[in-house]
């Protein structure tokens, strides 16, 4: 082995390379505290590796950016941990960052002469926030799309260059496929090789004046400290351990206040609280080497850096816990658990899709940029470029020249200024983001410390609520990708989502009439009005419930009564029904034994609910289902119990099902509460196959009158198409009577949204948008 | 010496510590990396042939159809995409002297052309490296330059008992280079 690497040395001169890297004195010894900077490059070095993996999986597209983050999340093995780790790091560093620049100009690191050091320091700073800004777009989903949104038009509002900047940056006057491409190459192409570069160049001129040592150098020996500057009065220890405690707290405070879970907070607190006590039990040496001394201690706190950041993924993602059909979690081995634990709820969140038809999306950007979201809110109109670029351009300039502080017999005073300066800032950015913090929270007052107007409080309110409202659109749309994400886009994962757009558009269309029960939360009140809910408002019912529509419970209640305002109570020119049971009642009562003859008929309208219920499923299930025997004496029953006169309730008299019984008056009960039969009910409600023919009513001063039984409105296509023109005209022709004004129109794609709301079919709705093509040329 | 020890103890650490860690963070991204493994390859079945219609197939014609399926492509589905394509030749007058082949050479895996002399279908040819078959499918012998590992892929079929115009087709990809014909997985 040693002949080989003596053969690789004289061939390369590695070992050369090798030391130069490695060997470097440490005048006083290694130390904890010189530890921050190496867990930065630690941590980006985990960035650049996690980032890469996730490069192989993710695609910058419009349509497809959303979908490949959920892929990595919910999909493939690890995932949830690359893109968990990845995405914690960048927090990590944010936090570290911080650190780093606090314990420098405690030290002093940042004065002469190490001004160019301090320098490039600042601009790796900026470099990460960068990276910050533009990864966040990246997932395209609601809450990245909706922040960045922020920040390129704080970029748009520069003087002078900043529409060009923007336009150039967004990739034209919107965001879309170009924004991403670009925020893309931005953040994996052009902004890590510049760091990786500045990187360099900050070791290089680190290791031109060494660590800031608070020690002398001894004369005779410049690797080493007088032996006198080394040792330590105990009270120092005790000021450092106290600085730490303070530390720990803060930082464990800051975390815990954020929402970081206990035990990551432990972990983070404890570092600290480590670091002050381990002065207690270690010598001062005059003279320490990196390798392998402070690369040891380097390596610790790295690795239990990494280990906050594992707890993060598992504790702290707030990912969204999904079903995925054909997998029992419980019978899932342990690879396989892990390996797709994203599916149960580990690592980083993934908001729902990117999509600008969302009205009024909450939109905060990510934690370490709150500060400066909140700066905004103090600055108005003309007045805002201060919060947008004088503010932050002055607090950069100021740290900027610190180090120009520490001149000659300045330098005690600028040591000084550093630490207020940097703590200020510090400080500052915590207060802003407390702040930030109590406006989105409702019941957060900081004991008393921030005073809130009833308004304010109701803004919070209205904001948890959208927020809320938000995860569940997440929710579902993680939920319904699973299944496969359209080509149209991610966003099709919402838009053609039956429990969300089908409910909205069922409450636009069809709530004005019909009855039913959403799970709909209370409206939070304006300020001001007596109580904090109430039930949203709903118009008076004129039609029939449709809560359960066609399923047995509710065919067996409308049999009971169909009277009953919740089936034709409100449709007074539907009667049949009412009339029936009223006969039906007569003939009970009129029975030798009516409690006989009472059970004996509820036996049968169970019966012929059950059999009604079952007429919703497609012809294969209940061919299928008809091969067991006794769903098939059930079925044979049922159906002899709705047609038969002297052994039933001879509803073929007036109602079809497939072949036999009467074409009417009463509706086709063919497939009832099926998916056909519903878009049937819906197209043309005044067919004879559902509510046609006329009746005749009472009107004031003309007697009896006869009319349409039929009242609700026909929803169709609108005829925008020539295939839709044709349909519209055939509707009109084959059904002339029917009143012009009570025709709405109704896309193909909301009407499937719609009866899918209403059958409980939940699948989302591919496709749908009427056929068309880019506008003719005009030469 | 007892500072040569510790200091060779803490490089020991150091590289074990790092080693531990390398593993912690590349087991799971080499599995990450191979994900692929877990994608399933399209369940078989009969899927019916868009474009050949039985009843007017003439015996000697050679026609082309397509394979539609539902197409799950990682995130994405689309719920009706071509995904392959098939020769249909007609031998004899029987309804069932068919003969359907996949157009995916068994070679590299380009796309076989029919080969015609005027209007007369006379073999099939696969533009990229020239390989040759004859119509009923088997490998052209005697030449220099075929490149043909095997003859063209015959794939299962039979006509749909409820429509004797339609053709359905089990749809398989399989192995290049092989001699024999091999499903990819």
């Amino acid at each position: 082995m040693g002949t080989f690497f003596d053969w690789l040395d004289h061939r390369t001169g590695y070992r050369r390379l090798r030391d130069a890297l490695l060997i470097e004195h440490i005048p006083g010894g290694a130390r904890w505290r010189y530890v921050w900077g190496s867990t930065l490059a630690f941590v980006f070095a985990i960035q650049v590796i996690t980032g890469i993996l996730l490069m192989t999986a993710y695609v910058p597209g419009d349509e497809d950016a959303w979908g490949s983050v959920y892929f990595i999340q919910y999909e493939m093995d690890f995932g949830w941990l690359i893109r968990g780790l990845h995405h914690f790091g960048s927090q990590t560093m944010v936090v570290l960052m911080a650190v780093h620049l606090l314990q420098v100009v405690i030290a002093g690191a940042h004065l002469p002469p190490r001004e160019i050091n301090w320098w490039l320091g600042l601009a790796l700073m900026g470099l990460i926030l960068g990276l910050g800004l533009t990864g966040y777009l990246l997932p395209w989903d609601q809450k990245g799309y909706y922040a960045t949104q922020v920040a390129t038009n704080i970029l748009g509002n520069t003087p002078l260059i900043g529409a060009f900047l923007q336009k150039a940056l967004v990739g034209g006057s919107e965001y879309g496929h170009q924004t991403l491409t670009h925020f893309f190459a931005l953040h994996v192409g052009i902004l890590p090789p510049l760091v990786v570069i500045l990187v360099i160049l900050h070791l290089a001129a680190f290791r031109r004046h060494g660590v800031t040592a608070p020690v002398v150098i001894d004369e005779a020996n410049p690797h080493a400290a007088t032996a006198e500057s080394v040792a330590r009065a105990p009270v120092h220890d005790v000021l450092y351990l106290l600085l730490n405690l303070i530390l720990a707290a803060g930082v464990g405070g800051a975390a815990w206040f954020l929402g970081v879970p206990t035990i990551t907070v432990g972990l983070m607190a404890g570092l600290f609280v480590f670091f002050g006590v381990s002065r207690f039990f270690i010598k001062p040496t005059v003279t320490g080497h990196f390798w392998p001394d402070q690369a040891f201690r380097d390596l610790v706190v790295c690795l239990w850096i990494f280990a906050i950041m594992v707890t993060l993924v598992l504790f702290a993602g707030h990912g969204h816990k999904i079903d995925t059909p054909g997998v029992d979690p419980e019978s899932q081995g342990l690879y396989e658990y892990w390996a797709k634990a994203g599916q149960h709820g580990y690592g980083a969140n993934l908001d729902a899709p990117a999509d600008p038809m969302t009205e009024s999306y909450p939109a905060r950007p990510e934690w370490y940029f709150l500060f400066l979201f909140q700066m905004l809110k103090y600055f108005k109109g003309d007045q805002e470029i201060l919060g947008t670029m004088v503010i932050p351009g002055a607090v950069g300039f100021l740290l900027f020249i610190l180090p120009l502080l520490g001149y000659g017999r300045m330098r005690r005073f600028g040591h000084v200024v550093g630490i207020l300066v940097v703590t200020a800032i510090l400080c500052g950015a915590a207060a802003l983001t407390l702040l930030a913090f109590a406006d989105d929270s409702p019941d957060f007052d900081a004991a008393g410390l921030i005073p809130r107007t009833d308004k304010q409080i109701q803004d919070a309110k209205k904001h948890q609520k959208r927020l809320k409202h938000a995860g569940e659109e997440a929710r579902a749309a993680v939920h319904a990708a699973g299944d496969g994400i359209p080509a149209e886009g991610a966003r099709f994962l919402i838009r053609g989502n039956p429990r969300i757009m089908g409910e909205k558009l069922f409450k636009q269309h069809c709530a004005s009439c019909h009855a039913y029960e959403f799970n709909d939360e209370p409206e939070i009140a304006e300020a001001g009005q007596d109580g904090d809910k109430k039930k949203p408002a709903q118009p008076e019912p004129k039609a029939s419930d449709l809560t359960g529509f066609a399923g047995e419970k509710w065919i067996r209640r409308m049999l009971e009564n169909p009277g009953d305002p919740k089936y034709f109570g409100r449709t007074p020119r539907l009667t049949r029904m009412t009339e029936w049971r009223l006969d039906l009642n007569d003939l009970i009562d009129s029975a030798k034994d009516p409690v006989a003859a009472k059970k004996e008929v509820d036996f049968q309208l169970d019966e012929i609910s059950w059999w009604l219920a079952e007429q919703a499923k497609s012809s294969d299930e209940v061919v299928l289902a008809l091969k067991e025997p006794d769903y098939a004496k059930r079925f044979a029953q049922g159906k002899l119990f709705f047609f038969d006169d002297e052994k039933g309730q001879n509803c073929g008299s007036c109602h079809k099902v497939e072949k036999e019984g009467n074409k009417g008056p009463g509706p086709d009960l063919t497939g009832y509460g099926s998916a056909a039969w519903v878009h049937g009910m819906v197209l043309s409600p005044g067919h004879r196959s559902r509510y046609g023919g006329t009746t005749r009513i009472e009107v004031k001063g003309k007697g009896k009158v006869e009319v349409p039984r039929n009242t609700m409105p026909a929803f169709r296509p609108p005829p925008d198409t020539p295939g839709d023109k044709i349909a519209m005209a055939e509707f009109l022709e084959s059904q002339p009577e029917f009143p012009k004004e009570t025709i709405l129109y109704l896309t193909n794609f909301e009407r499937e949204l719609i009866v899918r709301f209403l059958t409980g079919d939940h699948r989302v709705v591919f496709g749908g948008q009427p056929v068309s093509g880019p506008p003719k040329r005009t030469k | 010496m007892a500072e040569e020890n510790r200091r060779s103890f803490l490089k020991w650490v150091v590289n074990g510590l790092g080693a531990i860690f390398a593993v912690i963070l590349g087991a799971p991204a080499v599995m990450y990396l191979v994900d692929a493994r877990n994608r399933k390859p399209r369940e078989s079945g009969f899927r019916p042939v868009e474009g050949v219609n039985l009843a007017e197939l003439e015996v000697g014609q050679v026609k082309q159809g397509l394979i539609r399926d539902i197409r799950r492509d990682a995130w994405t589905l689309h719920p009706s995409d071509v995904i392959g394509r098939v020769w249909v030749v007609k031998e004899g007058p029987a309804a069932d002297a068919l003969d359907v082949f996949t157009t995916v050479c068994p070679h590299l895996g380009c796309s076989i052309n029919l080969s015609t002399l005027g209007a007369q279908p006379v073999g099939f040819l696969c533009p990229c490296h020239n390989a040759e078959f004859n119509l009923d499918g088997t490998k052209v012998e005697g030449r220099a330059s075929n490149p043909a590992p095997r003859g063209m892929d015959k794939l299962v079929w039979h006509i749909d008992p409820t429509n004797r115009a339609r053709l359905l087709v089990d749809y398989v990809n399989f192995k290049q280079l092989e001699p024999t014909p091999i499903p990819k997985t």
